[in-house]
C-alpha cells in the first residue's frame, strides 16, 4: 500500500490524539501526555515523508539548467507518474445522490514538501514542549491543543477543496487564539489573544467572501480545477483581481504582513513553543502558501504586484524596526513578520519555486531559533536579551544551535536561508528592481539584528537593561502591556547563573539544526536544485528565476557580512550600553511606527462611532420596550389579584358563570 | 302521569340545592354533601332521560354506575383532604383556609 493512500492519516492521527487528550489527557501520569503526542506525531512525521518519497518518485523530472539558460521547451527530462498529482476524494455533504462538496486530499509537490515539514516541525516543537512545558498548568491540555492545531494545518495544507481549507484555515485560528492565551491568567495574554483573534478574524472575512464568489463563478471549491485554463476562461480578469487579493488579505491577517501584522508581537504571550511551532514555522506560513494556492488567479488577474510590494514594504519596515527590542522572542517575531515578506515578495515577482523554498527552510530555522530562544529563558529566566549572562558558556548546545538557525536567517553560505533568500532576491532583481534594493536593505538590517542579538545574549555578561527606563513606561492605552517591551521579570538575576536544558530539549534543538541545513542543502546547486526541481510546474510562467545566479549570491553574502560588521562593531567591540539612536527614532521604533496606536486612535474610534447611537436606541427604546411590558404586567396584575381570594367556594362561583356563559354564549 | 319533565325537574331542584350548598356552606363536611347531592341529581337525569327515551340500551344507567364510583372515590379524597386540613388548621372551615389569596 502506498503513502499516498494513507495521507489522510497524516491529519487524522493528530486528530485523535487530541481527541484522547483531551478526554483522559488528565489520568496520564507524568510527562506521558507529551511522550504520546510527540509519538503521534512522529507517525505522522513518517507518513509525511513516505508520502514525500512517492511524490518525489512520481513528479515529472525537469532539466534544470535548460530553464535557467531559457529553454524551457526542452527541458521536461522525464514526464512523471500519470496519476501525478495523486487525488483521493470522498463524497460529503452529498444528499440523495446529489453532488455535494467533496471531500479531497491532493498531493503535489508542494503539499508533500509543505506536509513534510509540517510534520517534522511539529514533532520537534512537541518533544522540546515535554520538557519545556513540565510543571506547567494543564500540560496534557496544552499538547492536546498542540495535536489539534497540528491537525488542522496539515489539513489544510493537504485540502484539495478550498471549502476544507477554510475549515481547517478557522480551526488553525481557534487554535492559536487558545494557545496565545493559555497562560490565561496573565491580563497581557488575554489582551494579545483578542487582539490576535480579532485581526485575523477581520482579514478571514476576505477569504470567505473570496471563495463563495469564487464558487459563483466555477460552481465549485476545487483547486486543481482553479489551475486549468478551462476554468480561468470563466472568470474575467477584472474579478480574478479581486478575488485574488480578497483571498490575499486572509494571508496578509494570517502572515502577518503589513498592515495587519500587528497582533504577531503581541503573539509572543503564548509559550515559547506556541510562537515557534503557530507563529513562526507553520501557521503564518498557512497565508504564503494559501496564496500559493491562488497563484494562477492572481496571474491571471495580473495583481501580483500587490502581493510583491506589500511583501517588500513588510519584509524592510519589520527588519528596520527589530534591532530596537530587547525581548528575545519579539525580534524573532519582527523577523519572522520579515521574512514572511520575503515569501509575498517571491510570490509577487513570479518567483514562485524560490517563495515556497523559503517557506520551508524559513520554517525550520525560526522554529529553531524560537526553540533556541525559549531554551534560553527557561535556562536565563529572563527574555531581556541585556539580562543574560554570558550564555555561550553555560548554555554550549543551545548556543551551537542558535548560531546554525542565524546563520541560516542571515543569509550565509551554506546556510538555508542563504539559497533560499537569495533566489527570492534574484527573482525580484530580475521583474521589479526597486524591490530588490528593498529586499537587500532588509537583509542587512537582518544580519545587524541577529548578530546584535547573539552578541548581546551569548557573549555579554548580563547587564542593566537600557529597556527599562522611565521612557518606555507608557504602555499602548488600550493594551495596557505596561512598557513596550516590558520584560516579564522586574528583578534584572544578576547573579543568575543560567544552566543547559534538558534532554528533550537539546535533542529537539539539535534536529532541527541538522533539517534546516538539510533542507537548504537540498535546494542548493550542489543537490542540483532536488527541491525547486520538484515545485516546478512545466506550464506556470518563469517559475525559476533566471539569470545572474552567481552575482547575485556574492552581493547577498556581502550585505549579510556587512550587517554582521556594522554589529559587531557596535556591540562586541564596543559596550551595547553606549550604542544609542536619536530618542526620537528609538521611541518611533520601540512604539512599532505608531501603526497600533493609529488602529486604536482613528480605526477604532471610526467604528465606535455609529455605536454610540446604537447603544442609545439600546437603551431607551429596546429596553424601553423591554420594561414596559414588564410595568404593563405588573399593573395588571394589581388589579387580577383581588380575583384570588383564597376560598374556593368563591372559585365554584367562577366556575358556574364560567359554564352559564358557556351555555348562554350557545354552546348547547 | 308521572313524565321525564317531572324528573328532571327533581333533578334540577337538587343541582340547585347541591350549588348553592357547595357556595354557601362554610362546612367542609357540608360542601362534601353538597356535591354528593351535585352528583346524584345528575345520575338521577342520566337515568331517567335513558329509561324514558331509550329502554333497551343502558347507556344511561352504566353512567349512572360510575358516578357512583366516581362519587365514592371523590368523597374518599375529599375527607382525606378534610381530615388533613383538621390536623393542620384544627377547624373544618372553609374560611380557614384562604392562604392561596393573592
Amino acid at each position: 500500500m502506498s503513502y499516498v493512500e494513507l495521507s489522510y492519516w497524516i491529519p487524522l492521527l493528530p486528530a485523535l490524539g487530541f481527541a484522547v487528550l483531551i478526554l483522559f489527557g488528565r489520568s496520564l501520569p507524568g510527562r506521558l501526555a507529551g511522550w504520546l503526542a510527540t509519538g503521534v506525531m512522529a507517525v505522522s512525521a513518517v507518513l509525511a515523508l513516505g508520502l514525500l518519497r512517492d511524490v518525489a518518485l512520481a513528479a515529472p523530472h525537469w532539466d534544470l539548467a535548460a530553464i535557467f539558460s531559457g529553454q524551457s521547451e526542452s527541458a521536461l527530462l522525464a514526464p512523471g507518474s500519470p496519476d501525478f498529482p495523486f487525488r483521493l476524494e470522498w463524497n460529503w455533504l452529498a444528499i440523495k445522490g446529489q453532488a455535494g462538496i467533496p471531500l479531497v486530499i491532493y498531493v503535489d509537490a508542494l503539499a508533500a514538501i509543505v506536509t513534510a515539514m509540517v510534520a517534522l516541525a511539529s514533532l520537534f516543537i512537541h518533544m522540546f514542549s515535554i520538557g519545556y512545558m513540565w510543571g506547567e498548568e494543564r500540560y496534557h491540555t496544552f499538547f492536546a491543543f498542540l495535536q489539534l492545531f497540528s491537525a488542522a494545518m496539515l489539513a489544510f495544507v493537504l485540502a484539495g477543496n478550498f471549502f476544507h481549507s477554510l475549515l481547517a484555515w478557522e480551526v488553525m485560528g481557534l487554535m492559536s487564539y487558545l494557545l496565545i492565551g493559555f497562560l490565561y491568567k496573565k491580563k497581557t495574554a488575554q489582551q494579545a489573544q483578542k487582539k490576535a483573534f480579532i485581526t485575523t478574524k477581520l482579514a478571514d472575512l476576505g477569504f470567505m467572501i473570496g471563495l463563495f464568489w469564487l464558487y459563483l463563478l466555477i460552481g465549485n471549491f476545487d483547486l486543481a480545477d482553479l489551475a486549468s485554463e478551462h476554468t480561468l476562461a470563466l472568470i474575467p480578469a477584472g474579478t480574478a483581481a479581486v478575488i485574488g487579493l480578497l483571498v490575499f488579505v486572509a494571508s496578509v491577517g494570517k502572515s502577518a504582513q503589513f498592515p495587519l501584522h500587528v497582533w504577531l508581537l503581541d503573539a509572543m504571550e503564548g509559550p515559547t513553543p506556541v510562537s515557534a511551532m503557530i507563529h513562526a514555522a507553520t501557521m503564518v506560513s498557512a497565508g504564503v502558501y494559501l496564496t500559493a494556492r491562488f497563484y494562477p488567479l492572481l496571474i491571471h488577474g495580473h495583481a501580483l504586484m500587490v502581493v510583491a510590494w506589500v511583501g517588500a514594504i513588510t519584509a524592510l519596515f519589520a527588519a528596520v524596526i527589530a534591532p530596537a527590542f530587547a525581548d528575545v522572542k519579539k525580534i524573532l517575531a519582527w523577523s519572522t513578520v520579515s521574512q514572511l515578506g520575503y515569501m509575498f515578495l517571491g510570490l509577487g515577482v513570479f518567483g514562485w519555486a524560490a517563495a515556497m523554498f523559503h517557506l520551508v527552510a524559513h520554517a525550520f530555522f525560526k522554529a529553531l531559533l524560537f526553540l533556541g530562544s525559549g531554551s534560553m529563558i527557561h535556562g536565563a529566566k529572563t527574555q531581556d536579551i541585556f539580562e543574560m549572562n554570558r550564555l555561550k558558556k553555560y548554555m554550549p548546545w543551545t548556543y551551537l544551535t542558535f548560531l546554525v538557525g542565524s546563520l541560516a536567517l542571515m543569509g550565509i553560505p551554506p546556510f538555508a536561508g542563504f539559497w533560499s533568500k537569495d533566489l527570492v532576491l534574484h527573482a525580484a532583481e530580475e521583474h521589479a528592481p526597486i524591490l530588490w534594493l528593498m529586499g537587500l536593505t532588509a537583509a542587512f538590517f537582518t544580519a545587524f539584528y541577529t548578530t546584535r542579538l547573539i552578541v548581546i545574549a551569548f557573549h555579554k555578561p548580563a547587564m542593566p537593561s537600557p529597556w527599562k527606563a522611565a521612557a518606555w513606561t507608557k504602555g499602548a492605552p488600550w493594551l495596557n502591556l505596561g512598557p513596550a517591551d516590558a520584560p516579564p521579570d522586574p528583578e534584572p538575576p544578576q547573579g543568575h547563573h543560567p544552566h543547559e536544558s534538558g534532554f528533550e530539549m537539546v535533542t529537539a534543538l539539535v534536529s532541527l539544526a541538522i533539517l534546516s541545513i538539510v533542507v537548504g542543502l537540498w535546494g542548493s546547486p550542489w543537490a542540483d536544485y532536488g527541491l525547486l526541481k520538484l515545485l516546478y510546474w512545466g506550464d506556470a510562467p518563469e517559475i525559476l528565476p533566471v539569470g545572474k545566479l552567481l552575482s547575485g549570491y556574492v552581493i547577498g553574502t556581502l550585505v549579510a557580512l556587512s550587517g554582521i560588521g556594522l554589529a559587531w562593531y557596535w556591540y562586541a567591540a564596543g559596550d551595547p550600553l553606549k550604542q544609542r539612536a536619536p530618542l526620537w527614532l528609538t521611541r518611533a521604533l520601540q512604539r512599532r511606527l505608531y501603526i497600533d496606536e493609529f488602529y486604536y486612535k482613528v480605526v477604532a474610534a471610526l467604528g465606535q462611532s455609529p455605536t454610540y447611537v446604537l447603544a442609545f436606541f439600546d437603551r431607551w427604546v429596546i429596553d424601553g420596550l423591554v420594561d414596559l411590558s414588564g410595568w404593563l404586567a405588573l399593573v395588571a396584575s394589581s388589579f387580577l389579584r383581588y380575583l384570588q381570594s383564597g376560598r374556593f367556594a368563591v372559585y365554584a362561583f367562577y366556575m358556574l358563570l364560567g359554564v352559564l356563559a358557556l351555555y348562554l354564549g350557545g354552546i348547547r | 302521569m308521572v313524565t321525564l319533565g317531572h324528573f328532571l325537574l327533581l333533578s334540577g331542584l337538587l343541582m340547585a340545592i347541591g350549588l348553592y350548598g357547595v357556595l354557601t356552606r362554610r362546612n367542609l363536611i357540608a360542601v362534601l354533601m353538597s356535591v354528593e347531592i351535585l352528583l346524584n341529581a345528575a345520575a338521577l337525569a342520566f337515568v331517567s332521560v335513558a329509561a324514558y327515551r331509550d329502554p333497551h340500551l343502558f347507556a344511561g344507567q352504566i353512567f349512572a354506575l360510575f358516578i357512583i364510583v366516581v362519587a365514592a372515590a371523590e368523597l374518599s379524597i375529599g375527607f382525606a383532604i378534610l381530615l388533613n386540613v383538621y390536623r393542620s388548621h384544627g377547624v373544618v372551615e372553609s374560611d380557614a383556609i384562604s392562604e392561596m389569596r393573592g
